[in-house]
């Protein structure tokens, strides 16, 4: 607890314009004396702190008094100021992601087909016909069919095209949700055969290494087939080269 | 003959893709050949195993299994799922059919023609009816647990073997539930962490089923109590496909390490009736893996990853034992995937998916799209020959049929007379003007060609002509160009057809009467395209050998003594 001899605040004026409480300043000023209740070490050390270095700065001059109470309304107003741009930076935030979310609705929007031709599609009777190969309007389709198929009633799963009702009949409509399911299993059928023939456990050498099995076994032994690996550190060889090219232009520079 | 200038190119990037499947239609000896990039090819292998027909393809496309159905229909499946029957007459698709199965790893016909079925990814086996215009599903046979990979029907048409990972089912047709379950072992006389996947099965008609996998073995199984009967073990590496003759009495397996190997059934002693199968040729045609085998009554045909396709004629099957017996080795296109622009010296390269003009003298390249047949146009611009698959050339007129398909064709500049190179080798000059063969055509014919010519391997893919000598054809094929000059006489079987430089120290007289009309030269070989520029210059593109095998998957390990 540290002792302070009541001291007159030289700036009694400010102290009250900022305190929000409206407390007088006589009652601060025999607080402040006292250290009674002392809402927080923080709002009490401040101000010493405060003095402290007004008397390393001015010696000569008198440390500039500050009375409890305006520190802390000090204090106050810097925590509501803060609180004030935290909340305003939250709210721009916030008109900023609806503004980008309506953009993005919009430009979907927009990507659609016309209505029309989406109203075709969804009493078109749905049948089975050939794949095509890709569509550009591929990805909107998919969305409608399944906008369409949450509508519908009952749920075909076996279904996989919509057929075009358009007089020209230029375009077929697939639903990719199949397509890629195929594709997954192709894949997946395709990596089994590459790793049943060619992965570990496979006895398997480059072909370099084959052909130059017969140089190897020749009364003249020869070299490899493709004796230089050229890909071998291709990244140093380049640091090389930029570095040679700057060092040259240095030289030169500091020739001249 | 003169002397020439010679582009010599051998930039030509092209890599033919890897053979996948391969089936022999016993009734018109045509082989069906299904490559990784998704093209089919039909080689007619009575007119000197010429590639006639064409299906240009795309890898979402590519095949697993081809197979002949009855009535000359042909239908592949792959790994997208679908069931594709080819149109032979149109060379198109007729119909891609969707099998639900997931992809298909196997197809196989019955013996009778008129079903078909396959085995898929899901573990379940189809069976589909042919009708006259498509096919039709009939059912499901029991499910199994893993992916089917190999399919063979009982000759009778009753029995099924399949042949999956580390196990063989036997299934009844009618019934379509499995009465067998063969459990293979994963290595021979041993264990081993890797699974055994059964990549070919042979069901023959005394109920033993043929077994190839991916630890090496050849095994034999009796069907009727499922217990295996004899094992062999032929490689380190995977044996990749059978193909049983249609006597039962051998059959051809092909190994991951490029070896293929003949099975022959024979008495166990000179004259016993008792019969044992016999390894007896091993064959090392291929570096790579032979994914692919098939068995005709008088050859065995393999064809795998190194993209060639190798045709072995069997000695002790044939009669006559002259030319026809040697073995037939296909590695180069015997369509033309290069034509050349004389004034503006450009040549166009056809690639699968792109094409590439290149400009002589500089090496700057552009990129375009186009597609491609069998025409011949004069240059004066009067008249057009077009020659189908079949062997008739179709002109405004029509040339008189020929058993052997066409080649080659080209109009010459001044006289118009198309000239055409059929697969066996014989070249037939025709006047279009006065519509019949040329004088010199009938004498070529009357004499005969000499038999080293008739016995070339390759076809002639390109014929053209120099703009001021009409005497003069230039043709070639992939191992050497020629020069007939229609002025000298012909050689007749005694000459020697391919003639060295003509010495200078001889005497004038003794070199007129040794020269004759072929004048051949190999000194460009593998040669893919070779054309006359100008008056001076030739050009010749080459492809060799080891820039294609530079380009291949990576082949089994062998270890060589000294190595």
């Amino acid at each position: 607890m540290v002792q302070l001899r009541p001291r007159a605040s030289r700036a009694p004026v400010s102290a009250e314009a900022m305190v929000d409480e409206g407390q007088p300043t006589s009652e601060e000023e025999a607080e402040h004396g006292l250290l009674l209740g002392q809402p927080s070490s923080g709002a009490a050390a401040e101000p010493l702190e405060e003095d402290e270095e007004g008397d390393e700065e001015f010696d000569d001059e008198a440390p500039e008094e500050l009375t409890f109470a305006s520190a802390q309304a000090e204090a106050r107003e810097e925590e509501r100021r803060v609180r004030e741009t935290v909340r305003r930076d939250k709210t721009l935030l916030k008109e900023k992601r609806k503004r980008r979310e309506e953009l993005f609705i919009e430009q979907k929007k927009r990507k659609l087909l016309p209505d029309t031709i989406l109203e075709k599609l969804t009493t078109a009777s749905q049948t089975n016909i050939k794949k095509s190969p890709g569509k550009v309007k591929e990805v909107n389709l998919q969305k409608k069919n399944e906008d369409c198929e949450r509508g519908n009633d009952s749920k075909k799963v076996k279904v996989q095209k919509v057929q075009s009702v358009s007089q020209n009949k230029s375009y077929l409509a697939v639903r990719l949700k199949d397509q890629d399911l195929r594709a997954a299993r192709q894949q997946a059928a395709q990596a089994f055969i590459h790793n049943s023939l060619y992965g570990p456990g496979t006895n398997r050498t480059t072909v370099n290494k084959f052909l130059s099995l017969a140089n190897k076994r020749l009364p003249v032994k020869r070299a490899a087939v493709q004796f230089l690996n050229n890909a071998w550190g291709i990244q140093k060889k380049q640091n090389a080269k930029r570095f040679k090219r700057r060092w040259m232009v240095r030289k030169m520079k500091t020739k001249k | 003959m003169g002397e020439f200038k010679v582009h010599r190119v051998r930039f030509f990037n092209y890599v033919p893709s890897a053979i996948r499947c391969v089936a022999y239609n016993n009734h018109s000896n045509r082989l069906a050949v299904s490559r990784t990039d998704g093209t089919v090819e039909i080689y007619n292998l009575s007119a000197n195993y010429f590639q006639e027909k064409f299906f240009p393809g795309h890898e979402s496309r590519a095949t697993e299994a081809l197979c002949w159905a009855e009535g000359q229909r042909l239908f592949s499946a792959g790994l997208n799922g679908e069931i594709i029957e080819y149109d032979l007459q149109a060379l198109k698709i007729k119909y891609a059919m969707d099998a639900f199965g997931g992809p298909i790893w196997s197809m196989a016909a019955s013996p009778s023609g008129s079903q078909l079925l396959i085995g898929c990814e899901d573990g379940s086996v189809k069976l589909f009816q042919i009708t006259p215009d498509k096919i039709q599903f009939e059912r499901n046979f029991d499910r199994q647990k893993s992916r089917i990979l190999s399919l063979s029907w009982h000759p009778s048409g009753t029995h099924i073997a399949a042949g999956s990972i580390d196990y063989i089912s036997v299934f009844d047709v009618k019934s379509g539930s499995a009465v067998r379950k063969m459990i293979v072992d994963r290595q021979y006389m041993g264990v081993s962490k890797r699974k055994c996947i059964v990549w070919g099965v042979a069901f023959l008609s005394d109920g033993t089923i043929i077994s190839v996998d991916s630890a090496g073995k050849v095994q034999f199984w009796d069907s009727a109590t499922g217990t295996l009967v004899k094992s062999h073990l032929i490689a380190n590496a995977d044996v990749q496909s059978i193909a049983v003759a249609n006597q039962e009495d051998s059959f051809v397996v092909g190994t991951a390490e490029g070896t293929v190997f003949h099975f022959q059934l024979v008495p166990v002693t000179s004259n016993s009736s008792e019969k044992q199968w016999v390894r007896t040729k091993p064959f090392q045609h291929h570096t790579h893996d032979v994914r692919t085998v098939a068995h005709s009554p008088t050859s065995l045909i393999s064809g795998g990853t190194d993209t060639h396709l190798v045709i072995r004629p069997l000695m002790e099957k044939l009669e006559v034992k002259n030319y026809d017996a040697a073995l037939r080795k296909i590695t180069f296109p015997h369509r033309r995937l290069i034509s050349c622009s004389r004034k503006r010296q450009l040549l166009l390269f056809q690639f699968a998916h792109h094409l590439e003009l290149w400009r002589l003298g500089s090496t700057v390249a552009t990129g375009t799209v186009e597609a491609m047949c069998l025409l011949a146009v004069s240059p004066d611009g009067n008249w057009l020959a077009a020659s189908g698959t079949s062997a008739g050339v179709h002109l405004h007129c029509t040339v008189p049929a020929y058993n052997f398909p066409v080649t080659a064709m080209a109009i010459a500049p001044n006289t118009n007379n198309l000239v055409i190179a059929h697969s066996d080798q014989q070249v037939f000059e025709y006047s279009i003007p006065d519509k019949h063969y040329t004088d010199w055509s009938r004498t070529v014919q009357k004499h005969g060609f000499h038999h080293l010519w008739l016995q070339r391997d390759t076809p002639i893919t390109h014929i053209s002509f120099h703009p001021k000598r009409p005497m003069h054809i230039l043709l070639h094929d992939a191992y050497m160009f020629c020069i007939i000059d229609k002025s000298l006489p012909l050689p007749n079987d005694k000459t020697l057809l391919y003639n060295p430089f003509p010495p200078t120290n001889e005497s004038d007289v003794v070199q007129r009467r040794t020269a004759h009309a072929f004048k051949i030269s190999k000194i460009y070989k593998p040669l893919l395209f070779m054309d006359l520029l100008d008056e001076r210059t030739l050009v010749a593109v080459e492809r060799p050998l080891d820039d294609i095998i530079a380009q291949l998957p990576p082949p089994i390990k062998k270890k060589k003594f000294g190595t």
